[in-house]
């Protein structure tokens, strides 16, 4: 009769994510306490202004211990120099900095800030042989966060 | 699956009021205290960040930071900063904060069971009791051994009444029934007051039992009615009225004995017949051994004609020997003589030929038995005795073929084992003979050469003089030479002409030993 601790925050959170969202982020489909995709637009005076992303997170049964597998899906992935061209997200807070506090809605802030703060469109430069051989989870890769301006 | 900490200290209070409750429902919880809807859900400032929920066992860090306790555990687990401000935190640094914790207590909460229809509000801290002692919509099962259904406690009073499982006193008997049989008991009660429907009188079921074997009103039939009488009547009419005319009476004596009788004839037969099928297996087994028997000595005669003269000796024999069987036999004994001869020979072509002849000798003796046994048919002397006989005769002489056969393999092994090893032993001599050809076959070639130049340099005249001349000594120092090992190429060249032309006839004629040759 004991909801799982994933399933029973995750609820909460779909019912905060519902009832106000932050701003630019919309909820696609979150059918299930297992993949959900938002939508994420670019913040207005950004260089995304107008822009409309897709996100997907998938949690694992020990969320919110351990972070969410988070990237940009579709056609459209933001060119970012932190971005990269297969939707992997160069972001601490995704990794070795995940906290158990943070939540979908606080990701979805962090990365709007992300890309608010961004001064120019660019992939990042090893872009072309990373997708090459980066596995489906971006979790499994070997992320060295050393830019903090953007 | 994470665990709920939170669940062990609410659990305990929940159990703490000693009543009544049964075993299922104290080992499990019986709630989850992290599920409990509150009245007010939007106080953030009193739920844990980890979980999002009102705190339930507040611990705070030394960073100043509060989580529940069981939240805080596992996040430790995973890392060992704070999940707020990244101070790392030793787990036995955290202290419990009970001012919070009494506010969270004091929270009220739903029942559990609203969706089932309980509407109680209370502290968050009194709903274990509430579960215990007054929620009706909490599950239970119903009381009766058989039953064990699951219903909600608000139900239970009013299953209970109209649970088939549950046990009734029948009113006659005093026994205890279950509600559901007790129609079907009413049936069977012996204390139930039952009419006889003969005679109309009333009395329990268990003395009417007894009655009707005595009811005088009863129909029953004439006691002889297995004899054919069709007399039917009631009891009463038995005895007064109708035995005394009953024309089966007169003949009961005659009738009872027959019956009798009947029966033990009926019985032996059935006897009879249980050992009749027990012996037709038998005798379909004997029967098929038989098949068997005459076929493979058939087999045997057949095998033996084709040698050709055997029947003919066969009978020539059975004269000389006046038709004896032991007579017939004797050729066998003699088959046995020479083929001990022949093993003792060993590897000789001609032994063969004695054991073949020593088969035919044998077979002659099958074929004698065979015609000896024609002949005995004819004068009918016990025909099981000649069987009997024939089939022992059989056997013997099958396994006489055998030791013969086995006999012929060996030898047959043997001479090929002769024969392979001489030709190997020709094999060498050959190429022995082969290599020592070749050896002449150099040397003649060298000699030749030699002499062609000896008469290109020195021409042909006064040669033979010389020759002759150093006839003697020239076997030894041409027969060194070439004991020196591939010493005449590489000598004759420069050094002395004349000497080595001398060489070739004492050579030839000599006829040294092989292992000069050798070059």
């Amino acid at each position: 009769m004991a909801k799982p601790m994933f399933a029973r925050r995750l609820s909460k959170e779909l019912k905060d994510l519902a009832m106000n969202p932050p701003a630019g982020v919309d909820i696609i489909d979150a059918n299930d306490f297992k993949v959900w995709k938002l939508g994420l637009a670019g913040a207005p005076g950004t260089l995304y202004e107008g822009e409309k992303f897709q996100l997907e997170f998938n949690f694992g049964p020990n969320y919110p211990l351990e972070s969410p597998q988070v990237l940009f899906v579709g056609d459209n992935v933001p060119i970012h120099p932190h971005i990269y061209s297969n939707g992997h997200i160069c972001l601490d807070v995704l990794y070795n900095h995940w906290s158990p506090v943070q939540t979908v809605a606080s990701i979805c802030l962090s990365l709007q800030s992300m890309l608010s703060s961004c001064t120019s469109k660019e992939r990042p430069p090893d872009n072309a042989n990373y997708i090459k051989t980066a596995r489906a989870n971006p979790k499994h890769t070997a992320w060295a966060f050393h830019d903090d301006t953007v | 699956m994470p665990q709920q900490p939170g669940a062990h200290k609410n659990s305990k209070e929940t159990q703490e009021p000693p009543s009544a409750a049964r075993k299922e429902d104290e080992t499990q919880p019986l709630y989850d205290p992290r599920s409990l809807q509150y009245l007010e859900p939007t106080q953030t400032s009193l739920q844990c960040s980890v979980c999002c929920e009102y705190f339930t066992e507040p611990v705070s860090a030394p960073c100043g930071h509060t989580f529940c306790h069981g939240c805080i555990m596992q996040a430790l687990e995973v890392s060992h900063g704070c999940p707020l401000c990244r101070t790392p935190i030793d787990p036995s640094s955290l202290y419990e904060v009970i001012a919070l914790s009494r506010i969270c207590d004091e929270l009220l909460v739903y029942c559990p069971h609203k969706t089932l229809g309980c509407n109680h509000t209370c502290q968050r801290i009194q709903i274990g009791k509430h579960l215990k002692d007054d929620c009706v919509y909490i599950g239970t099962l119903c009381r009766v051994e058989e039953c064990r259904k699951k219903l909600l406690k608000k139900d239970l009073s009013e299953h209970m009444e109209s649970c088939p499982y549950k046990r009734v006193d029948c009113l006659m008997c005093n026994t205890k029934v279950m509600k559901s049989e007790l129609s079907d008991h009413h049936k069977t009660c012996p204390a139930e007051s039952v009419t006889c429907p003969h005679c109309e009188t009333t009395r329990t079921r268990i003395r009417h039992l007894e009655h009707l074997k005595e009811c005088p009103k009863q129909i029953i039939q004439c006691s002889l009615s297995d004899f054919g009488c069709p007399w039917k009547g009631p009891r009463f009419d038995l005895n007064a009225i109708h035995i005394p005319q009953c024309p089966y009476e007169s003949i009961r004596g005659f009738l009872e004995l027959s019956k009798t009788k009947m029966d033990a004839l009926e019985q032996e037969n059935q006897q009879l017949r249980a050992i009749f099928l027990d012996l037709r297996p038998q005798v379909q087994q004997l029967r098929d051994q038989v098949g068997q028997l005459s076929e493979s000595f058939q087999l045997i005669t057949q095998q033996d004609t084709p040698n050709g003269f055997g029947d003919a000796h066969g009978f020539m024999d059975m004269s000389t020997s006046g038709g004896g069987y032991a007579g017939a036999y004797d050729p066998q004994s003699h088959g046995m003589l020479s083929r001990q001869e022949s093993y003792d020979n060993g590897v000789d072509n001609g032994d063969n030929e004695a054991l073949r002849a020593a088969i035919r000798n044998n077979s002659i003796g099958a074929d004698s038995i065979v015609s000896n046994l024609n002949n005995n048919n004819g004068v009918s002397v016990g025909a099981v005795d000649t069987h009997e006989l024939l089939i022992s005769e059989n056997e013997r002489i099958r396994s006489e073929i055998e030791t013969l056969t086995a006999g012929l393999a060996s030898l047959e092994l043997k001479q090929n084992m002769a024969i392979m090893t001489e030709s190997m032993r020709m094999q060498e001599e050959v190429q022995s003979l082969r290599a020592v050809c070749h050896g002449l076959r150099m040397q003649m070639h060298y000699l030749l050469l030699e002499q062609q130049n000896s008469r290109g340099h020195h021409g042909p005249p006064g040669s033979p003089v010389v020759g002759g001349g150093n006839n003697g000594s020239g076997t030894n120092s041409g027969g060194k030479g070439v004991s020196n090992g591939g010493g005449p190429p590489a000598g004759a060249p420069g050094g002395r002409p004349l000497s080595s032309i001398g060489m070739p006839r004492p050579r030839f004629t000599d006829g040294l030993g092989r292992q000069d040759t050798k070059l």
